[in-house]
């Protein structure tokens, strides 16, 4: 590994850590609105 | 302890040949061997709950299977068995034996007092056998909660109490080793996977005070007929206590091997070794005081106190994350030191071929929904609407079943052939094995997810004899069943190739060692904080103090032992 490599930034990692917190606001919210859809809080 | 400056992190020490482990290796033999056949006995249950669900009950041709009375008879007993040997003896045994293998290892030394890890598998045993007994006898159908007013035979508690003794046990034999390598090396920071081998163990400890008490005080008691009754809520809280860190006793191994491990056998280093020991460090902290969120809906907890504990439990989101971040970067690194390109095109480059890699990368993969399922379960409102459905199991089986099982069965493709000195038998099998897992359990669990979610359809409940069973659940029940068989195939796939491989004539032409990648900064300073245990057990008991004190001495105070108690059959 050459030094320009080591230090760079993980790009894809930081690519994917947005589509995990994606990936939670609409599997949470999802499931917030499946709730609410089932009139669990009536 | 004394104060101790930084120290830069050195290079990862060569690991002593095998001959100076060959004690640790036998012990490590014997506590992963019992950990798979309990995975055997307890997994090979598993599609049958599936099955049940579906209206295709095996439990009375099994009933007629056995020797005497032991024998499966019924859902309920197959469900405890899947459950105490799973989650309980599966886990226990594998980490116990996974760390007799990797603190020595990583220390550089063998174990100063190996007797001590030897009295802790004679305990683990005598505690499983006598666990287990009452379990096939059928006098202990307590599912692995075990919540009073169910009650089992004394033997059962008796028995999971040696074997979480057993593993206390096992954590003095990994101190008596650190502490005379600290002395041995005043002022040198500790090797990464023993700190945090050994701060998961130290977690263990302080967690599992919860279910000794409840055990100990509130349950033998009961069941020898000293007290006319218990208090189950009591004892739910003293449950949680122990119950969900145990949830992170499974997760830090796997977390060990993420870390450590994973980005050597991916051609990489390890991102940011000061932020992996913090992690491990917060994870100590924070993980214990977190159970009243499995409590939400008991009526006897004040709605305050489970606040509090919701938002610790949000909290761990973050060295969770962190988690996420490093251990992928680690990864990139390797894969982009492999030729990998792009924004996600180094994703290829990842050594997909390697069984014990890709095992573990899809246990992460599975562990995002997991995690996912996780934050759900922890919000209130949420919780109310998930609480007691399907979507529980959905969500462990993704934690404890995927996070913790696959990656240990990743760590068994090297391990296995380390401690025999053998190839594994088939790399393909092993490779199949960990892709039909996947698929199986994103199956099963997306089923049970919906079903909790959507239907509200109840949690281990013998649906298939239900009279409220909806026709409407018959798509997604076929898809958990369908799930399951899947994973009973890989399962089968994984113990044949363990036993081929063990039963095998062949040497490995080179013998296989534990991978253990090296920090990507070796010359970044390890500030002292991050390697001095005062602060962090401090900051712990005080947390917990805070978190459980006033709750559980008002418990206390207005304990009301009178449920007389009930034997499930």
């Amino acid at each position: 590994m050459n030094e320009k490599d080591k230090y760079k930034t993980p790009q894809g990692t930081i690519a994917l850590m947005v589509i995990f917190v994606i990936l939670i606001i609409a599997l949470w919210g999802s499931a917030y609105l499946t709730m609410l859809s089932r009139g669990v809080t009536q | 302890m004394t104060k101790r400056k930084a120290q830069p992190a050195a290079t990862t020490p060569a690991i002593l040949p095998p001959e100076h482990f060959k004690r640790e290796d036998r012990l490590t033999a014997w506590f992963i061997t019992i950990a798979m056949i309990a995975l055997f006995i307890g997994g090979a249950l598993g599609p049958l709950q599936k099955l049940e669900h579906v209206g295709i009950n095996l439990y009375p041709a099994l009933a007629k299977i056995g020797i005497g009375s032991v024998r499966i008879q019924s859902y309920y007993q197959g469900l405890t068995a899947h459950g105490v040997l799973n989650a309980l003896v599966w886990t226990t045994f594998f980490i116990v034996g996974f760390f007799t293998y990797a603190i020595p290892r990583s220390l550089g030394r063998p174990l100063k007092q190996p007797r001590i890890n030897l009295l802790a598998l004679v305990l683990m045993i005598v505690g499983l056998v006598m666990a287990a007994i009452p379990i096939l006898t059928n006098l202990a159908s307590v599912l692995y909660t075990f919540y009073p007013p169910m009650k089992a035979s004394v033997f059962f508690y008796l028995g999971l109490v040696l074997v979480v003794v057993g593993s206390w046990v096992a954590g003095l034999g990994y101190y008596v080793t650190y502490w005379q390598w600290r002395k041995d090396n005043p002022g040198q920071k500790t090797p990464f996977i023993a700190l945090a081998a050994i701060i998961t163990m130290v977690m263990w400890q302080i967690a599992t005070l919860g279910i000794a008490i409840e055990i100990l005080v509130l349950i033998i008691p009961w069941v020898l007929g000293w007290t006319e009754g218990t208090d189950p809520q009591l004892a739910r809280t003293f449950f949680w206590f122990t119950g969900h860190p145990l949830v992170y006793f499974w997760l830090l191994p796997a977390y060990v091997s993420w870390y450590a491990m994973l980005p050597k056998q991916a051609g990489g280093k390890m991102f940011s070794e000061q932020l992996a020991r913090l992690v491990f460090w917060l994870f100590l902290v924070l993980s214990i005081p977190v159970g009243l969120h499995h409590q939400f809906v008991d009526p006897g907890v004040p709605a305050g106190w489970k606040a509090i504990h919701a938002v610790i439990t949000y909290s761990l989101f973050l060295p969770s994350m962190a988690t996420a971040f490093t251990v992928v970067a680690s990864l990139e690194l390797g894969a982009r030191a492999r030729g990998g390109k792009g924004l996600l095109g180094w994703i290829r480059h990842l050594p997909w071929g390697n069984p014990s890699y890709t095992a573990q990368n899809l246990a992460m993969i599975l562990f995002v929904f997991g995690g996912i399922g996780g934050l759900t379960n922890a919000s209130y409102n949420l919780n109310l609407a998930i609480h007691n459905t399907a979507w529980v199991p959905g969500h462990f089986h993704l934690t404890v079943g995927s996070a913790a099982t696959l990656t240990f069965f990743g760590i068994a493709y090297w391990l296995v052939p380390a401690l025999t000195n053998k190839p594994l038998a088939s790399r393909r099998a092993a490779l199949a094995q960990a892709w039909t897992w996947f698929v199986g359990m994103l199956l099963m669990s997306n089923g049970l997810h919906i079903l909790g979610l959507n239907f509200g359809v109840p949690r281990r409940t013998s649906l298939g004899s239900a009279p409220y069973l909806d026709p409407a659940w018959n798509p997604l029940q076929i898809e958990a069943a369908v799930g399951g068989i899947i994973l009973g195939i890989s399962g089968l796939l994984f113990f044949g190739n363990m036993l081929a491989t063990a039963l095998s004539r062949k040497r490995a032409e080179v013998r296989e060692e534990m991978p253990v990648a090296e920090p990507l900064h070796p010359e970044y300073q390890t500030p002292a904080w991050l390697d001095n245990w005062r602060p962090w057990i401090v900051a712990t008991i005080l947390l917990i103090l805070i978190a459980y004190g006033p709750v559980l001495v008002s418990m206390i105070a207005n304990i009301n032992l009178t449920s007389p108690g009930v034997q499930i059959r």
